[in-house]
C-alpha cells in the first residue's frame, strides 16, 4: 500500500498550487516529515513534507506544472 | 544501480552480517551477546559514518559497528579470541572494544554508562576544532536511568554539540524487564533537556536509518544534539548461554515473527529492488567472508608473554 504526497492546504481562498523543484527523485530512499518537494502559491511558498519514511515510489506532477489544493502529486512505499 | 538501491543492500549486508556473526561466534563462546531482532537498529545507525566521526557502539553489536567502520574482520575475531594478530595484540577484548584507530569508544571499564561522557567530550572536540565530523553514543535501556546518560545529555545540550545519542531498547537490562527498570518514556527524558527526540520502530531498517540521517545532518550543520529511542526487543537472551528463565518464551516468539530482517528482505522483493537469488547471494557471501575470518582467526598465533606487559600501559614514555 503506498501513501499519496498531497498538495496541502494552505491558507483561505486558496485553490491552487505549482510544483516547483522535487527534492527527491523516484527511487530515493526519503525521510518522514523532512522535505520531499517545494510548491509555490499566487502568495507564498512552502515545503511539502514526506509522509512517510521508504522509498519515493512514483512522482505524478511535474515541476512547473499547476495543480489544485488536495491533489495527489506522488506516492511513497513506506517500510512499514 | 542507484544510490539508494546501493544504499538499501548495503543495509542489507550489515543485518545478515550481525544475524550470521551472532550464530558463528555465539555457538563458539556462550558469552556471547547476540544481536537476534536488533539487526535493524545496528545497519541503520552504523551504516555511513564516516571513519572521522567518534562512535561509542553498544556493546550488543560492538564487533558489527567496527566492521561497518571498516575493520578487518579477521583482526576482529582475533581479538575476540585473545590472538596476536587482532588490532590489540590480543590485550582487550574486540568484542566489546573495537579498534581506537577506526575511532571507536569501547567499553573500557567494564561500566555501562562512562563511553556516553567519552563520546559527549569527542563531540566537544570536534566543535573546538571546528570541524564537522559528529559522535555517536548507543546504550541500552537500562543505561537510560543512569547518571552518565542524564550528565552526557545535559552537556551536549548546554554546548549544542554534534552529538547523537541512539537508546537501542530491547526492553531488557540483562534480566531487568523495562517495565520494572525505567520509569516513562527515554524518548521524553532528551526532551526534558532540549534535545529533538523521536521515538522511532527499531525493527524498521528505514525508520532507523531515516531518523538517523536528520540527525546527522542536524549534528554536522552546528544544529546540536539528537535522541533516538530506537524501540525492539531483545529475542536473543543476554548471551547465549542464558537459561532466561525470567521471561516467557510465548513473549520471544511473538516477537520473532516480527524479525527485522523477514521484514526487510520482503520490502526489497515487493518494491522490485532485489530478487530472492540476489539476497540469498548476499547471505552466502557473508556466510564464507565469516566462516573464513573465523578459521584464519583460530588458527592465528597466541601473543608472546612481552607483548602483554606493561610496555604499551605508558604511552610514549620507555619503561
Amino acid at each position: 500500500m503506498y501513501i499519496d504526497i498531497i498538495v496541502p492546504e494552505v491558507g483561505d481562498g486558496v485553490t491552487q498550487a505549482t510544483v516547483c523543484e522535487w527534492i527527491n527523485s523516484v527511487g530515493d530512499l526519503v525521510v518522514e516529515g523532512e522535505t520531499i518537494v517545494e510548491i509555490m502559491t499566487d502568495k507564498a511558498a512552502f515545503e511539502v513534507p514526506s509522509p512517510a519514511t521508504g522509498i519515493l515510489k512514483e512522482i505524478m506532477v511535474e515541476e512547473d506544472t499547476e495543480v489544485a489544493v488536495g491533489s495527489v502529486i506522488g506516492r511513497v512505499a513506506p517500510s512499514t | 544501480m542507484s544510490k539508494s538501491n546501493q544504499t538499501l543492500l548495503e543495509l542489507y549486508r550489515i543485518m545478515t552480517f550481525s544475524r550470521n556473526l551472532d550464530k558463528v561466534i555465539g555457538t563458539h563462546d556462550g558469552h556471547w551477546h547476540g544481536l537476534e531482532g536488533e539487526e535493524a537498529i545496528v545497519a541503520g545507525v552504523y551504516h555511513g559514518l564516516r571513519q572521522s566521526d567518534v562512535l561509542a557502539p553498544h556493546y550488543r553489536g560492538s564487533p558489527v559497528a567496527s566492521y561497518a567502520k571498516g575493520a578487518d574482520l579477521r583482526r576482529l575475531m582475533a581479538g575476540m579470541f585473545a590472538k596476536k594478530t587482532g588490532y590489540n595484540a590480543g590485550r582487550h577484548r574486540n568484542d566489546v572494544c573495537g579498534p581506537p584507530e577506526f575511532n571507536l569508544i569501547g567499553l573500557y571499564s567494564g561500566s555501562l554508562g562512562p563511553p556516553l561522557g567519552y563520546a559527549t567530550g569527542a563531540a566537544l572536540a570536534a566543535k573546538l576544532d571546528g570541524r564537522d565530523d559528529i559522535a555517536v553514543a548507543v546504550f541500552g535501556d537500562g543505561v537510560s536511568s543512569r547518571g552518565d546518560c542524564h550528565e552526557a545529555m545535559n552537556m551536549a545540550s548546554v554546548q549544542a554539540l554534534p552529538i547523537i545519542f541512539v537508546c537501542q531498547n530491547n526492553q531488557f537490562a540483562i534480566s531487568t524487564n523495562i517495565n520494572t527498570g525505567v520509569g516513562g518514556s527515554i524518548a521524553a527524558r532528551g526532551l526534558g533537556f532540549g534535545i529533538p527526540s523521536v521515538e522511532v520502530d527499531g525493527n524498521d531498517l528505514l525508520a532507523v536509518h531515516g531518523a538517523m540521517q536528520t540527525a546527522t545532518a542536524r549534528a554536522r550543520q552546528g544544529d546540536g544534539p539528537s535522541l533516538i529511542e530506537a524501540k525492539t526487543y531483545r529475542v536473543a537472551g543476554h548471551f547465549y548461554s542464558d537459561k532466561e528463565d525470567y521471561r516467557d518464551q510465548a513473549e520471544v516468539d511473538a516477537w520473532r515473527t516480527r524479525d527485522p530482517i523477514i521484514k526487510f528482505r520482503a520490502y526489497l522483493t515487493s518494491e522490485g529492488i532485489s530478487d530472492i537469488s540476489e539476497l540469498d547471494a548476499i547471505d552466502q557471501e557473508v556466510k564464507a567472508e565469516i566462516g573464513t575470518a573465523f578459521e584464519q582467526a583460530l588458527a592465528d598465533p597466541k601473543p608472546e608473554p612481552e607483548e602483554l606487559s606493561v610496555k604499551y600501559v605508558y604511552a610514549g614514555r620507555s619503561i
